[in-house]
Order: C-alpha cells, then sequence, then structure tokens
C-alpha cells in the first residue's frame, strides 16, 4: 500500500472536553498528525461523555467470523479509536465484520447493530464506487455513542461525487448526524450514531426508536 | 450492464435457480431463486443471474431471500431494476420471505412499498 496522506490523521489526540453528559452533545477539539506528516485539527461533538473505555484485545464472533479486535491508543474522555482502517473492494465484507464486532463491543443495542453496521458499510461503499476504489475508516466508540469517519484514501482521487444514491439516504437515515466535506484531496463523510440508556436498554423495544 | 458500476470482490452469495413450466394452457413460467449469503456492490452474480433469469421473460419470478444475512442499496438496486424491467414485459417479481436483515433494509429504503413481499412462494403464486 502506498503511504498517501489522508485527509484526516492517522491518531487524533483530544486536547480538551468541556461539559459533561448530562448537559448533552460536548464540542471536543483535537489534534492529530496526518500519515504524509501534516498536523490536523479541528473539532467533533460528542454526546454522553465523560465515559471510560479502556484499550485492549479481545475476540468477537460476528457474522459466523471469529474476529479479533484491537481497541488501540489510550482511552480519554471523548472516546478511543476502535477501527482505523483501509478498504477496497475486496474487503468492504471484513469491514463489516469489524464494525459489527466493534459496535456489540461499544455497548450499541443489539438491535441497532445490523443497521449501523449498513450505514457505515454504504459509506465505504460509496467511496469505493465513486472515489478513488478505496477508502479509510476511523471508528470512534464512546459510551453511548460511535463515531464514524469515512475519507477516500487516494489524494490524486480528486473530490468524491458523493451521489445521494439509496446508500447516503440509507446512512442519513440512520446516523443522528452525517456531515459531507469535499477538499481538494478528496472528501471524507463524518457520522454520527447513538444510543440511549446503554445500561438499560433491554428496554428498548424494535419501534422504540 | 453499467460500466464500472459492479465491483469484484469476495462477498459469499450462493444461487440456486428453479424454474416450472406455465400450468395447463398458461404461457409464461415461474422462476424460484434462492440466495443465500450475502449479496453486496461488489456481488456481480446477482446482477447477472437477474439480467438472465429476466431476459426468459417467466410470469412470475420469486426471489426466496430468507438466507440473506446482508444486503446493501446497490445489490437492492439490482432487483429494483429487474423488477422494472419485468414489469415492463408485463411480468412479476416478488420477494419471498425477507430476513430481519434485508426487511430493515426495504423499509429503510422504502422499496417495500414498491417491491411485493409475500411470506411464502405460494402466497405469492396465490395472488
Amino acid at each position: 500500500m502506498s503511504s498517501r496522506a489522508g485527509s484526516f490523521p492517522a491518531s487524533a489526540r483530544i486536547i480538551a472536553a468541556h461539559g459533561s453528559s448530562a448537559a448533552g452533545p460536548v464540542v471536543v477539539p483535537w489534534t492529530g498528525r496526518a500519515a504524509g506528516g501534516l498536523p490536523h485539527g479541528g473539532s467533533w461533538t460528542w454526546r454522553n461523555l465523560p465515559g471510560r473505555w479502556r484499550p485492549g484485545r479481545f475476540t468477537s464472533q460476528a457474522m459466523g467470523r471469529r474476529v479479533q479486535v484491537t481497541i488501540a491508543g489510550g482511552s480519554s474522555e471523548a472516546g478511543t479509536a476502535v477501527i482505523d482502517e483501509r478498504f477496497d473492494a475486496a474487503t468492504l465484507h471484513l469491514l463489516r465484520a469489524r464494525v459489527t464486532a466493534c459496535a456489540a463491543a461499544a455497548g450499541m443495542p443489539a438491535d441497532l447493530v445490523p443497521e449501523v453496521t449498513l450505514a457505515v458499510h454504504e459509506l465505504a461503499a460509496n467511496a469505493v464506487r465513486h472515489g478513488a476504489g478505496e477508502g479509510r475508516l476511523l471508528l470512534y466508540a464512546a459510551p453511548g455513542s460511535l463515531r464514524c469517519l469515512v475519507s477516500d484514501a487516494g489524494q490524486d482521487a480528486g473530490p468524491w461525487s458523493v451521489r445521494q444514491g439509496h446508500g447516503l439516504w440509507i446512512a442519513r437515515e440512520v446516523a443522528d448526524q452525517v456531515t459531507v466535506s469535499s477538499g481538494p484531496h478528496g472528501s471524507q463523510i463524518v457520522a454520527v450514531f447513538s444510543w440511549r440508556g446503554a445500561a438499560n436498554r433491554e428496554g428498548r423495544g424494535s419501534e422504540a426508536t | 450492464m453499467g460500466q464500472g458500476d459492479i465491483i469484484p470482490g469476495v462477498t459469499d452469495l450462493s444461487v440456486s435457480v428453479s424454474t416450472e413450466d406455465g400450468e395447463d394452457g398458461e404461457d409464461g413460467s415461474r422462476t424460484l431463486v434462492r440466495l443465500v449469503g450475502e449479496a453486496d456492490v461488489t456481488t456481480r452474480v446477482l446482477g447477472d443471474m437477474l439480467g438472465a433469469e429476466g431476459a426468459k421473460k417467466p410470469r412470475l419470478l420469486l426471489l426466496d431471500v430468507s438466507g440473506l444475512t446482508f444486503i446493501d442499496s446497490a445489490a437492492l438496486h439490482e432487483i429494483v431494476r429487474a423488477y422494472r424491467k419485468l414489469r415492463a414485459d408485463g411480468c412479476r417479481l416478488a420477494l419471498i420471505s425477507p430476513s430481519p436483515p434485508v426487511a430493515r433494509v426495504l423499509q429503510l429504503s422504502a422499496l417495500d412499498q414498491v417491491i411485493p413481499v409475500h411470506a411464502s412462494a405460494e402466497e405469492a403464486s396465490a395472488q
């Protein structure tokens, strides 16, 4: 794999977190460094802060496969990178299995996991079909939410022609928030999936969305 | 087939097709296709099969999707395309017994309002 600079960093460090989960979404500034060495910065909106997320490794069963999941980096109040992976057409199905495993491990209610997996897949498939044929997924877990960043991996691909097909529409239906941004090195989609009351999620019926 | 629309991949999908001749004096036939596994943007076999079976203009093309563990919008689009083509030819396409993941995608995309969905092949044939 060539060492192309992504449009978001390989690792990000949360530099401050304000507010608390009870007050609703929290804006968290961050800094990081892209694969090409360029520093990045920005802010993310998180819900349900603060919380605990421990780094480590575990195995999980996903779609009939045994999946090794690595929780990279240290925990922070704003969430931990649980997936940082490049993908193409040949690895989309593996990416789905990883998203399913990580969503379940993050405490997402079981009835939400398939549709969140679908939504992330649709964003990744969009990058494969309409971008450079490959892309990169970053998935951050925080208590009560997952944040997904999908970017085109190729800086020579130009901005995506993000199509308003059913794929993006499904992602917008499932996610609480979907943001599409384009730059000279491709485009990036950020999607946030959150759930409430992870502790008493048994009470969530399939209709009670 | 649209150029570059479908990308070769490694998703597992098995397709089995069975065809019944039309009943006495009736023209056309009934084709039952059973899909098992995962169908996504990389699953070329789905579009190929639907194109080939649709070209035979069966009176009724039934897609048993009870064994599908995953379907994405691109694979669903192939089914919608086949549905439209068949309808234009005066034929029917229906989905049989969607698994929960398939039912959810149909609901999210509102395509359950477009494509007929039945609990069994017998129920679909009786329509």
